[in-house]
This record gives C-alpha cells, structure tokens and sequence, in this order.
C-alpha cells in the first residue's frame, strides 16, 4: 500500500560511520535490510569517505533523508541556505522522501541542536502550517514530520500532540515519521496513554516507524538510541501495523552501536511483530 | 499572566538553555512549564539545558580528541564553555561548530605577549591542526579527480610547464609546535606527552579517503603555497619558491623531482600538461 504516493520500504536502519566499513566490505544482498536512513546534515558539503560510502548505499538500497535543523517551528524565517543545501543533498541521493520533526532547534539566528517542544496551539498549528506548505513547495515533495521525544509541555498548550500533528497532516498533506519509542518516552514523561496516542493519529498520513531505545532516569525517560527497543514499545508497533497495513519501519541506534549484524537482528523482531509475536526481555535503565 | 507569544516563549527557552543572561524575555519557569509530581518544571526545562551542554562538548571532544586528551576533561571543558558563551552556534551543521575554536583559544591564552612557542599558545596550535584534520576529511580531495595519477620524476624533469594544482582538501599549517607525537598518541587513546616548541611546515591531505598529516621542508610548503588556488606551471611556481626561500631556482627545480612525485601520490597535489 502506498501512502501519499510513498511505498512500503521495508525494514531499515540508520546508516552510521562505524558501519562503513562492513558496508563496503559485504556484498549488499547480504546486508539484510531494506533500506537506509541518513541524517541529511552529515552530508552537507560532504567530500569524504561518507559520501563516497553513501554513493555506494544509494546504488543498492533506497535512502531516506532525515533531517535534524530544519527547524520548522522557529519563528525564525525559513533558512534558504538551509533548504538550498537539503535540495541539493536530495538532487544527489534521490531519497524516497525527506523527513524532520515537528519542533524548533533555535531563534534568533542562534541553534540549539536540540529538538525542542513547541507550545501546541492552534496560533502555533497555524504558524508551522504556513511553513510546512513553503517547504513543501520548495522541495516540491510533501514533508514527513516525526513526533519527538518531550521532556517539558507549555501551560499554552490547548491541543494533544496526536491531535496537532493530525490537524497538522490534514491540513497541508505532510506525512507522518510516527516514532514509537517517542511517544512511549513522552508518554512516560508527561503522563498520557501512549494507545490513545497511536489510534488518534490519520493513519492513512503515516508512512514510516521509528523504533529506538531509550534510558530510565527515574522520573524521566531520556531519548537516548543507545539500547534495544524496549518491550513497551513493541505493542504500539503492532498497534501501527494494524492500523496502516504496514509502513516502512526504521531502526534508530546512535550511541553504544552494536556490530551490523546484531542491529540487524533487533530490527527483525518487527518482522515477529507484525506476525504475531512480541518481545520480552528489555526494560529500559539508566 | 497572558501566555507569551511564541517568539518570546522560544527566546526565553532558548536562553535557559544556553544559560545566557542578560537581555531577553523575563518569564517565571512554573508560568511557563507544566510541573508534575514526576518532575517540577524546572526540572523539565533542566533536562534541555543539561542536553545542549552534553551535546556540544561531546562534538567538540570528537573533533579535537588530541587536544582533550593532552590537557584533560577539566581544562578542555573550561575551553568549550567559554567558546560556547562567547560564540554560541548559528549553523544547522554540527562540523560547523568547532570552527572558530583555534581563533577562540588564541585570542583568550592568558598571555598574548609570550614568544612563539610559548606553552601559552600550545591549545592554540594543535587546535589549529586537529580543525585541519576534520576539514580535510569533508573536503573535495583527489580520489574522484582525474588529474590526480602518478607523477614520474622524469616528467618533472623534462616538462616545467605542466600545471600543479593543490586538492580543496590540502591544508597548509604553519605552526609553533611538534604535534605529530601528540595527534599519534591521541589516535591510540594515549594520553599525549607535551609537545616541544619547533617551527613546523606540516601539509594535512588525504588520499583514499584517508587524512595524514606530514612535516615538509620550508621550501616544499612554499611551493604548494604557491600551487594553491587555480594552480601554477611548474616553473613559475619553483621560480616563486626560490625567491621566497632565497635558493637558487636550481635546487628548488632538483629538490622537485625526487618529492613531488612523492606529494602527488600522498594527495597533496595533482598535475595536467
């Protein structure tokens, strides 16, 4: 099934330098994913032995370009530079589609490197309506928006993340990067039922899956991508397989990376998952 | 109070974040956040600051790890929230961050009016030839580009007007320091001994995707000073180097064809009659 006009990619996983090396050593029918995900900014004016491995990639495996800086909630003005340079990236990778959070990383010029929160009002909705649209049309693409991992929410706040993001998809035709470990982490964070999350979202706007682990800090979850998906999350995996048919569904791990062949073993307990089974042994820890 | 707007609400958090003081929006935190019984709302706003600080000392640590490792978790952190402060970052692309911090470390040493060679100017030094090191990595280099093959001496010998040209990727420290030991020992995960004061000509290339760093003749760093840019014939650019180093053209044109075959096939330099 098709979404937005985008397919079902299979299973993937983020593609990091300290895998480069089995990448171009082992034949690419013996990978055992999919597909590739990027962080697009890593490749930014980018000469050197990631390109020349991504080149490699991108003959072999479609690629997805994630983003991190676009920076869609700011109320800073769209940063041309910027999406100059992600067209360009995207002329060079031909990515099945260009994704981002919904979030801002800075104002004035100044950035955090950070993905953070936005207030979710109908102000705030109607301010990154207006720039999803710009960006889309300057991409000439729909723009794929993940949902992040929050640590803080606004007294301002007058809508449900679920509930933004969907008036957010309905009204300029963006897709949805629905990222479960995310929604498990706020979930924790902030108290509200991760299900409801889920089965709120336009399922027909969703065309990928995150899955990632994160680490218990006691009174928080932290987003961290540096462990196994945690047994919470698999069931709101199963929960989006049902509700979409199946969608492409990326494993994320940034930090403590294991080797390629035990990360492609913890993607293929999504393919358990969407047969029926579901995980047992991982609890998220500091 | 009225909520704030969202430009005033994402300045003020963006200030708690970095922890800059001074001017901007003057909201009260538990105003701003909702607080729970898991964690109040300072709390909450705590857990960003805490990820902007982790965050960009950790990508500064990966970019200058010989400089990290000589002068130790302490000191290179004092070194980062000071840069931080004074130069907060404005590009979307993390490799952009670090590129001010040799100039940083320079303008703040403690005693601008050491001799070269100074201890004082050490961090400044091998800042400059790790930032070298991350730009050559990213730069266009050599493995892609058609003019870059062998060189026999021969063809040095027989035709001073082929053009040399140098890759985007060449960087032509000069510095005050033997840093070569230090870099070594860092890319082992030592702990590098203090480098000794020497003036040193180094040229940072890559070839196959692999970045060195190599100590050149003053003479061999003048020539491919001079190559820079759009490149230079052979002859023009040993006549130029010969006037700067005060040698005869002779030795300068002697000198060539033993090494620069040798430049060329270490990516520093590529070359079309």
């Amino acid at each position: 099934m098709r979404r937005l006009g985008l397919p079902n990619l299979g299973d993937g996983v983020g593609l990091r330098d300290v895998h480069f090396r089995h990448l171009l050593d082992t034949p690419p029918q013996d990978w055992g994913v999919d597909w590739f995900e990027i962080i697009s900014e890593n490749f930014f004016d980018h000469h050197g032995f990631a390109s020349h491995v991504l080149d490699h990639v991108t003959a072999h495996r479609p690629v997805v370009m994630h983003g991190v800086s676009l920076s869609i909630g700011s109320t800073d003005p769209l940063d041309t530079d910027y999406l100059r340079k992600l067209g360009a990236l995207a002329d060079r990778v031909r990515p099945a589609w260009i994704s981002d959070h919904l979030c801002w990383t800075g104002v004035n010029g100044v950035t955090s490197h950070d993905l953070l929160p936005m207030p979710l009002t109908r102000r705030s909705l109607a301010h990154v309506a207006d720039r999803v649209r710009a960006v889309q049309d300057h991409l000439g693409r729909p723009l794929i928006l993940e949902n992040p991992s929050t640590y803080l929410e606004f007294h301002a706040s007058e809508l449900p993340e679920w509930e933004f993001l969907a008036r957010l998809a309905d009204d300029t035709g963006c897709g949805l990067l629905l990222d479960v470990n995310n929604v498990h982490v706020s979930a924790t964070n902030h108290g509200f039922d991760a299900v409801t999350y889920v089965e709120n979202l336009p399922a027909e706007h969703i065309v990928q899956v995150h899955l990632a682990g994160p680490s218990d800090h006691g009174h928080f979850l932290l987003d961290t991508h540096d462990r196994p998906v945690p047994d919470e999350v698999w069931p709101l995996y199963a929960l989006v397989h049902q509700r979409t048919g199946g969608v492409a569904t990326l494993l994320e791990w940034d930090a403590e990376i294991p080797p390629f062949p035990e990360l492609v073993a913890e993607l293929a307990k999504a393919a358990d998952v969407r047969a029926g089974g579901l995980p047992v042994g991982n609890r998220a820890h500091g | 109070m009225a909520d704030p707007d969202l430009a005033t609400l994402q300045q003020w958090m963006l200030n708690a974040c970095t922890r800059r003081t001074g001017a901007g929006p003057a909201l009260r935190v538990a105003e701003v956040v909702r607080g729970s019984d898991r964690l109040k709302a300072a709390e909450r706003l705590e857990i960003y600051a805490h990820g902007y600080r982790a965050r960009l000392h950790e990508c500064l640590r990966a970019e200058y790890p010989a400089l990290h490792a000589l002068v130790g978790d302490q000191v290179f952190g004092l070194f980062v929230e000071g840069y931080l402060a004074a130069h907060p970052p404005r590009s979307p692309s993390l490799f952009d961050l670090g590129a001010g911090f040799a100039d940083f470390l320079h303008e703040t040493r403690p005693d601008p009016d050491e001799p070269p060679g100074s201890p004082d100017a050490l961090p400044t030094a091998l800042a400059r030839l790790e930032r070298a090191r991350a730009e050559s990595r990213r730069a266009p280099g050599v493995e892609t580009d058609p003019d870059h093959r062998p060189l026999d001496p021969l063809t040095v010998m027989a035709f001073p007007d082929l053009t040399v040209r140098t890759p985007a990727g060449l960087r032509l420290p000069h510095l005050d320091f033997a840093l070569l030991d230090a870099l070594a020992a860092a890319d082992r995960g030592d702990r590098p001994a203090v480098p000794a004061p020497a003036d040193t000509h180094y040229a940072v290339a890559r070839t196959g995707y692999r970045v060195r760093v190599h100590v050149l003749a003053p003479w061999q760093h003048a020539f491919l000073s001079l190559c820079a840019g759009g490149g230079s014939s052979l002859r023009a650019a040993a006549t130029a180097t010969a006037r700067t180093c005060a040698w005869d053209v002779s030795r300068v044109r002697a000198g060539l064809v033993t090494w620069l075959p040798l430049a060329v096939d270490a990516g520093m330099a590529t070359w079309a009659w």
